[in-house]
């Protein structure tokens, strides 16, 4: 069973850059982790998503979030308080995947319950083993419930 | 004559009848009567008739004889009248009169004498006055009385007898030969007027008492203004001797300027009332005093005089004008306010400030000029302050006649229903405090923008720079076989571009943040602190070799990660910029007066003196980075923070022997976190 979930995991990419998507798939590809991944470009698709509403009626649930902070419509830190206020989403791990190097927003995503935070490297090399260290730890090192059968 | 009948020389009818019945009965009459002369006049007559006999008996007619006694009659009449004048005199005295001879054998002595020994005069006569003497006053008064008659002259004396007081004098009277043979006595009860003297001299000491010891100057003056009397006060008080002031008159003293003032004075204290004034008067040496007069009339010596009571006022009209000067010099503004609401008492500071004459500020109650946002609390003030309060820095606004209005700032106090008060224009801070006001908004304004900037800095610049530069490796890693060395080269100098513009944003920001994100000065343990940077530093110190030694260093109040900041920087470059050998780092301290300086010496390759200023300065970089990496933020982040600990930091060449940083850090640092 666990060797099922490391072979195959759920990740949502919550991003607005192409650019950020682009690399994070590359990166995946660069160490042929083979992940389903799912990508919304803003705050509310990221809950619609989540709740399975609107667009996301058979959105599959994810095991991972990784989410940016500066998002348009809705932005990455009120996504990160309603996902984990809500039971439904909270057990999700959250990676906070983010440019900004500000204590301030470091705090404040802590504060909301994120599981990490991750400044995201200048250097793609660096960007790389991120997104390794990543599936490594969140993947094959972590235990995470199972997703309830909805 | 012959002839005529008798009845015709007797004046009084009545009286020749009396003669007729007297002859007829006894034979004969004598006695006075009127005579009337032929010419119809009278005169007193003594006369006797009487019936001339025969030798039977028988009446054969009558022998007359008529005196002239009209002289006589007189003589007596005067005697007699002389007698009883004499007695009414003795008698209508209160004073005993006796009249004595040699041994004391009483000639005469008057009622109210005899009642003195409680006798009745009658009695006395006769007797010898020593034997009424009581025996107390027996030998003086005899020794006394004895004298006059030894010695021919009169004497005064004093005694007193059944606590009576008697003054005594004794005269000399003289005999044909001029010898003293009686001696007159005249003894007064001075017992009440002893009295009344005695009270009258005691309230006259008093007075003098009074007039000697005041220190105003008091003159009397008679209505010709003369001075009679002057009181040893004047003399101390004007210099001139009693003596002096006796041959003088008021207008001696008095300015000149004053003479209305002195003229004042004569009429209203000649008619009776009290005279109230202040003169300027010339002393004996021709400085001047101020006096303050009351004059009025008294009556001295029995006859109305003008008395002048002055004091002198100098010190106080002095200590008056210096207050008065202070009043007028000021430019606070002052004032003596009534419960009224109106004013009493103004300084020129409040035309001048205002721009109101002084009629206007003083015509209408003062709330008046009050803005009227501030009336309810000003009145609210006033209401305070009459009960007792002291009103400290109460602050109004008033409206000057341009119409603008003044800031004042208050301090004012009340006694017995008066206001006191001091204010100041605080126009000027106020206006400086709006404006500061407004600075630290735009300043808080210009900090959030400032903090927005850091942000943007840190992540929507710096997202660009890491599409560039990743989409760049990305490249360079897929395409490595097509690019050839030139593509190769070229993209290592646009992502090493991109690299270092990541640095430069991120020290710009470090830079930035020394102002806006300091946190609290508290204790810093340096030693701990320098500690610590070292063991950040530890790949470094390993790889080159140096050695730190150190002061032991003091707890300092300071920002902790800024020392920490500050410490590794400097000890960063000391060992970058080594010189050949070994990095050899001593760091210092000294104790100043409200400074500690710490120094941090190297044997690296040392600064020109000429860059000791332009090292601090952000992004100012002495040496290639191919020499030595960095962007030049290091020495400005230190000195930013030496300044935002109150002190500096400076650079001291010593060329070819490596540098030597000094910073300085204020002392007691922590009363200015807030």
């Amino acid at each position: 069973m666990n060797q099922n979930r490391a072979q195959m995991i759920e990740i949502l990419l919550v991003e607005d850059n192409p650019g950020d998507v682009r690399l994070t798939r590359e990166a995946m590809k660069e160490y042929k982790i083979i992940n389903h991944l799912s990508v919304v470009s803003d705050g509310e698709a990221a809950l619609d998503f989540l709740m399975k509403t609107g667009d996301y009626r058979d959105a599959p649930t994810p095991d991972l979030i990784l989410l940016d902070l500066n998002l348009p419509k809705k932005d990455g830190r009120e996504v990160l308080i309603e996902i984990k206020q809500n039971p439904k989403t909270r057990k999700i791990p959250v990676v906070v995947l983010s440019t900004s190097e500000s204590d301030a927003d470091i705090l404040a995503s802590y504060e909301n319950h994120a599981n990490c935070y991750i400044s995201k490297p200048i250097d793609f090399d660096q960007f790389i083993r991120v997104v390794r260290e990543l599936q490594n730890f969140w993947v094959s090192i972590v235990k995470l419930p199972q997703s309830a059968p909805d | 004559m012959i002839g005529r009948h008798v009845s015709d020389f007797i004046k009084d009818a009545s009286k020749v009848d009396e003669i007729s019945t007297a002859l007829n009965t006894t034979g004969k009459w004598e006695g006075e009567f009127f005579a009337l002369k032929k010419d119809g006049s009278s005169f007193i007559a003594w006369g006797q008739k009487t019936a001339v006999m025969d030798e039977d008996g028988n009446q054969i007619g009558y022998q007359s004889g008529v005196i002239d006694i009209t002289s006589r009659k007189m003589v007596e009449e005067a005697l007699i009248q002389s007698e009883a004048i004499q007695n009414i005199l003795l008698n209508a005295t209160t004073d005993t009169i006796a009249m004595i001879e040699k041994n004391g054998i009483i000639n005469i002595i008057n009622d109210i004498g005899a009642q003195r020994f409680g006798k009745v005069a009658g009695e006395m006569v006769g007797l010898n006055l020593f034997d009424f003497f009581p025996k107390d006053l027996l030998a003086f008064r005899k020794t006394k009385i004895n004298s006059v008659f030894e010695t021919g002259k009169p004497i005064l004396f004093e005694d007193s007898r059944n606590n009576l007081n008697f003054e005594t004098s004794v005269y000399p009277i003289l005999n044909n030969d001029g010898e003293v043979s009686h001696v007159g006595i005249f003894a007064t009860d001075i017992t009440e007027s002893k009295i009344i003297q005695e009270a009258l001299s005691e309230s006259e000491e008093q007075h003098r008492k009074i007039f000697e010891s005041v220190t105003d100057a008091i003159f009397i003056c008679d209505m010709t203004g003369g001075i009679v009397e002057v009181n040893p006060a004047a003399s101390i008080i004007y210099g001139y001797s009693r003596e002096e002031f006796l041959t003088m008159g008021p207008a001696d003293l008095v300015h000149p300027d004053y003479g209305n003032e002195l003229q004042r004075f004569f009429m209203e204290a000649t008619a009776g009332d009290v005279f109230h004034g202040e003169t300027v008067d010339i002393r004996k040496d021709g400085t001047y005093i101020n006096s303050e007069v009351i004059g009025t009339t008294l009556v001295f010596q029995g006859e109305k005089h003008l008395m002048a009571i002055i004091r002198n006022i100098t010190e106080i009209k002095k200590a008056r004008e210096e207050v008065d000067r202070f009043f007028n010099v000021t430019s606070n503004l002052l004032c003596i306010a009534g419960v009224d609401g109106y004013f009493r008492q103004l300084n020129p500071a409040w035309e001048k400030l205002l721009g109101y004459s002084r009629e206007e500020l003083l015509s209408v109650p003062f709330i008046g000029f009050t803005h009227p946002d501030d009336i309810e609390p000003t009145l609210k003030e006033m209401e305070k302050l009459l009960k007792g309060a002291v009103t400290i820095n109460f602050m109004n606004r008033w409206r000057c006649k341009d119409g603008s209005y003044k800031w004042l700032n208050w301090n004012t106090t009340s006694f017995e229903d008066t206001l006191y008060a001091a204010a100041v224009d605080i126009t000027k801070i106020k206006k400086t405090e709006a404006e500061m006001k407004m600075l630290l908004a735009e300043l808080e304004r210009s900090n959030k923008e400032l903090e927005q900037f850091a942000y943007i800095a840190s992540h929507d610049l710096q997202e660009p720079l890491r599409m560039v530069s990743s989409f760049l490796q990305l490249l360079n890693k897929r395409y490595a076989d097509k690019l050839g060395e030139e593509g190769h080269e070229f993209i290592h100098f646009a992502v090493d571009g991109a690299n270092r513009m990541k640095q430069l944003i991120v020290d710009l920001l470090t830079f930035s943040r020394v102002g806006t994100k300091g946190k609290d000065f508290l204790p810093v343990n340096m030693n701990e602190l320098l500690d610590k940077v070292k063991r950040n530093l530890q790949n470094m110190i390993k790889e080159t070799g140096a050695v730190i030694t150190s002061d032991n260093l003091p707890v300092i109040e300071a920002d902790e990660s800024q020392m920490m900041q500050l410490f590794q920087n400097l000890l960063d470059n000391a060992i970058k910029f080594r010189g050949k050998q070994k990095p050899s780092i001593r760091i210092s301290i000294e104790n100043h007066r409200g400074m500690f300086e710490f120094s941090i010496s190297d044997n690296g390759i040392g600064i020109e003196e000429r860059f000791a200023e332009r090292i601090f300065v952000i992004f100012q970089r002495l040496h290639t980075r191919d020499e030595y990496p960095g962007t030049g933020i290091g020495l400005a982040v230190c000195k930013k923070i030496a300044l935002r600990h109150q002190g500096d930091i400076y650079m001291v060449s010593r060329p070819g022997e490596g540098s030597i940083f000094k910073f300085t850090i204020a002392k007691n640092l922590k009363r200015l976190n807030k």
